[in-house]
């Protein structure tokens, strides 16, 4: 009995214990006690009008590899519109606004894009990169 | 003898000199009749041929709101699905079989979309049906069934921008119009149309034998052709010089253009009724105007009736004179039965019809959005003449949504009756503006300019520049955090009385809201809770000139006074601008100018300009994660936190109230992810009023956004950034909060409650159960 004490006395205090040594993530978990729920939280995927984003998407790239850059621009406005937390609309913009020689516009386009890209590795270096190409092309301009 | 003979022959000679010089002269005079006839008939000839086939009409701009956007996901009732349909003027019947019409049942909508020519690309006409899952749309396929990621419907007239003499007219080509529309035109007005060259002589004769039985004018005698010059080429004046030419001109026409062509310009010019001060020309404008449908959709009894407003279309109106109008259209039934057009009984079907005409207010071509349209001008003047917007017949597409306009009028409406009636406010008294825009994209979708739906007057959203209040005051904050080396959200402030010389000698003493003072505080809190002093305090410790700079960097464009009291709020700036300095903060420091227009498109429908999206980086991101943090605590604890009594808990929106001396101006601005939304509340006396901004602007604030599709704004940690457990006050660490700060200003020992927070079963307790 005294043993069955002690299993469940050194049980409770792991329990504690565990608990109290769980890192706060800032990307949700367990809320701060009196810093109410004003926590950053994690990248937004909305996955309800996820189909028209990406469709929106392809059409946006389509027209930006046939040259229709302000068509495509125009596209990728309406998945702007949809969900604007969406990193990939800012890459198809830049890539348009770089092509058609705006490359103020294109950095400034990427540089919006690049925190919201955060849960989204690949459109994360893409962006990356074309920072480092259009910042280059800006100086030479 | 000689003498008398060569007399005699001189008198001859004289009558025949005399004959030959009449003769002459007669000549002559014929001759320079026939030039001159020539002549004028050749200048008539060339303006008849000049007008007609250069550009007819000065065409008004007409303004249409955003597409409505289709999705799975989309917050959207069924009902509103139904009623942006219905404003579209599509008809509601059994089974949707042609382009224009829709029927519903419990759970989804079904409808035949009529397709438009967009920027970016052509929406084909079609037959969808939208799922509906309570207030969402869960699915849209294709009549075969096919799923279809994304459409659109085609964007709804909101209004016009009309040339003083207020002719409108939406022009149509004669194959897009329905053939029963002109057989009745034909039938009823001018039934040897195909056959004379101008001007009908059966026509007159019978026009002249109807007149003369009758005693008095029963029946006009001119064509198609002569109706058009008369209101194309020639003033209403009835003279026989006035008739002649007519006549001459008719002809001149019929020599150099088809039938076709001059029974298309007949069927966009002749006028067919009044809205207000605005003259309906033309049957595209006309069914909209009768029928809020495009003229192609029409049926055989509508066209009749638009057919018989022809000869007179205020003695017809039919809302004025429903059994005239409803007489006259049966008779054009009849005369297209008794011409062979139409069957007899095809007549007596159209003829048991209703007149099918839409209530005169709901008229879609209407203004019924005039604090938007105001917003649409202006935007619009930057680019284009005056001249040229009354005139080119533009059509602007807009990024106004009816739906969120109309859902804003509504709360306005209640709000300030309840306000009123709940502060015994003098009923009437109270007034309103709000603007709403998309976060991010920075497109405005609603506009409010006064308490009345609908009000075409005063736009206090563009033009009423009150003093902002509190609302200015994360600029004041955003230019203390840009140096994070000296400023953090912990940063502690004495909110205490405080003095302040200004230029001109005066001392300014600012007081807290409650009149009472606070002590030393974290700059978090003084945003939050919106203390007056505090905030003075960091202001000048910051200096006028950094948070000026703030100011304008966040979309301030007006010069600013380096006035101390600017500090709260003492600048005044309309609705709109305010909206623009939150929509700066709301996109994380990214400047986006507000937009009210998408496109233009000529009246061709050529793509002409498009305003696109534009964004420039003014803040730093990890300064607006900051900045958007102590926003965010305004709603959670602060002036602003009666909005989660209605708003949902999870849902991450921040915000500022504001309040201007003696409570004369009530404002609220905030943000979800997806809405950026600006309320003010006063007098327009500027009399002062027991609103706060709290209990004003704030709950219409809550009002609109309880019936928005918001989303939570986006407030994820920038790289540069980190979290620390602070104490939030010199208490050690008793309440700890969790903060951020800028990389390197991250929080001493002394101040960081980390080594006691994030280890240890009492730290556990602590922060879980907040002991």
């Amino acid at each position: 009995m005294k043993a069955e004490l002690q299993y469940a006395v050194i049980f409770t205090l792991s329990f504690f214990l565990v608990a109290a040594c769980t890192p706060v993530t800032p990307s949700g978990g367990r809320l701060p006690s009196s810093g109410q729920a004003v926590t950053p939280n994690s990248p937004i995927t909305d996955p309800v009008s996820k189909d028209a984003v990406i469709k929106l998407l392809e059409d946006a790239w389509r027209y930006n590899r046939e040259r229709q850059h302000d068509r495509s621009n125009a596209v990728a406005e309406r998945a702007m519109r949809i969900n604007h937390s969406e990193a990939e609309i800012y890459l198809v913009m830049a890539s348009n606004y770089f092509s058609l020689g705006q490359f103020f516009l294109a950095e400034q386009l990427a540089s919006k894009g690049l925190p919201l890209a955060s849960g989204n590795k690949p459109i994360k270096e893409s962006l990356n990169q074309f920072l480092v190409l259009v910042r280059a092309k800006i100086i030479q301009e | 003898m000689v003498q008398g003979i060569a007399k005699k022959g001189r008198s001859k000679s004289n009558i025949s000199n005399k004959d030959n010089s009449c003769l002459a002269w007669i000549w002559r005079m014929i001759i320079f009749t026939l030039v001159a006839t020539t002549i004028f008939l050749v200048i008539v000839d060339v303006f008849v041929y000049k007008k007609f086939a250069g550009k007819k009409w000065s065409l008004p701009s007409h303004v249409y709101s955003r597409p409505l956007e289709l999705y799975q996901g989309l917050s959207l009732s069924r009902q509103l699905l139904e009623w942006e349909l219905k404003e579209l003027g599509y008809k509601k019947v059994d089974a949707a079989k042609a382009p224009g019409q829709f029927s519903v049942s419990e759970q989804s909508v079904e409808f035949f979309s009529r397709g438009f020519e967009f920027w970016d690309e052509r929406e084909s006409s079609k037959l969808m049906i939208a799922i509906f899952s309570g207030d969402k749309v869960s699915g849209l396929k294709d009549s075969h069934g096919r799923v279809i990621a994304i459409t659109r419907l085609e964007p709804m007239m909101i209004g016009g921008i009309y040339p003083s003499r207020k002719e409108d007219r939406q022009l149509v080509k004669l194959d897009k119009v329905p053939p029963t529309l002109a057989a009745a035109l034909v039938a009823i007005e001018d039934q040897d149309f195909y056959r004379h060259q101008g001007v009908s002589f059966r026509g007159i004769t019978r026009a002249f034998l109807a007149n003369m039985t009758e005693g008095k004018i029963v029946q006009g005698g001119s064509t198609i052709t002569q109706q058009l010059v008369k209101n194309f080429y020639l003033n209403e004046r009835r003279t026989l010089s006035r008739k002649a030419l007519e006549a001459i001109m008719a002809v001149l026409l019929e020599i150099h253009f088809t039938k076709q062509e001059i029974l298309e310009t007949y069927i966009n010019e002749v006028y067919l009724g009044q809205s207000g001060d605005r003259a309906i020309h033309g049957f595209e404008m006309a069914s909209n105007h009768y029928f809020n449908q495009p003229v192609q959709e029409l049926q055989l009894h509508q066209t009749a009736l638009l057919a018989g407003l022809v000869k007179g279309a205020s003695f017809y109106n039919p809302w004025r004179h429903p059994n005239r109008a409803l007489n006259r259209r049966n008779l054009v039934l009849d005369v297209m039965n008794l011409a062979g057009v139409i069957s007899r009984v095809d007549a007596t079907t159209a003829k048991a019809k209703p007149l099918a005409i839409i209530s005169p207010i709901s008229g879609r071509s209407h203004s019924k959005y005039p604090s938007y349209l105001t917003l649409v001008k202006r935007q619009l003047r930057q680019t284009y003449k005056q001249s040229d917007l009354q005139t080119a017949g533009l059509r602007i597409f807009t990024n106004f949504d009816p739906q969120i306009q109309r859902k804003v009028e509504d709360k306005i409406a209640k709000r300030i009756e309840n306000l009123e009636s709940g502060y015994g406010i003098e009923i009437g008294k109270l007034q309103s503006a709000s603007v709403i825009a998309r976060v991010g994209s920075g497109e405005v979708v609603a506009v409010s300019g006064d308490r009345k739906p609908g009000f075409d007057g005063f736009n206090r959203a563009l033009d009423a520049r009150r003093p902002v209040g509190s609302t200015i005051k994360p600029a004041v904050y955003l230019a203390a955090l840009e140096n994070p080396e000296s400023y953090t959200l912990n940063s502690k402030i004495e909110d205490t009385s405080i003095s302040v010389s200004t230029e001109n000698g005066d001392i300014w003493q600012p007081r807290n809201f409650g009149r009472k003072s606070h002590g030393l505080i974290p700059l978090y809190k003084g945003l939050g809770h919106s203390y007056n002093q505090a905030t003075a305090r960091l202001g000048m410790n910051v200096g006028l000139p950094a948070v000026i700079d703030s100011i304008k960097r966040l979309g301030y464009s007006r010069p600013l006074p380096r006035l101390p009291s600017l500090l709260l709020g003492s600048i005044e700036m309309s609705p709109i601008e305010l909206a623009q300095i939150y929509h700066t903060i709301a996109a994380n420091g990214f400047y986006s100018p507000l937009r009210a227009i998408s496109s233009v498109f000529t009246a061709e429908n050529i793509p002409l300009k498009r305003y696109h999206f534009e964004a420039e980086q003014r803040f730093d991101n990890r300064v607006m994660h900051l900045i958007n943090y102590g926003l965010q605590v305004v709603l959670r604890e602060g002036t602003g936190k009666s909005a989660y009594q209605r708003l949902p808990e999870e849902l991450l929106l921040a915000g500022k109230t504001g309040t201007t001396n003696d409570q004369r101006d009530s404002w609220f601005a905030g943000f979800s992810g997806n809405y950026l939304s600006v309320v003010w509340m006063g007098r327009d006396d500027n009399g002062k009023t027991p609103l706060t901004g709290g209990s004003g602007a704030l709950r219409l604030w809550i009002d609109i956004m309880v019936e928005l599709e918001n989303r939570s704004l986006v407030f994820q940690k920038p790289d540069g950034v980190n979290y620390y457990w602070v104490s939030s006050n010199q208490n050690g660490c008793h309440k700890p909060r969790y903060l951020p700060f800028i990389a390197g200003s991250e929080p001493d020992k002394r101040e960081s409650c980390a080594s006691k927070n994030d280890t240890g079963v009492l730290g556990w307790f602590s922060r879980n159960l907040d002991w």
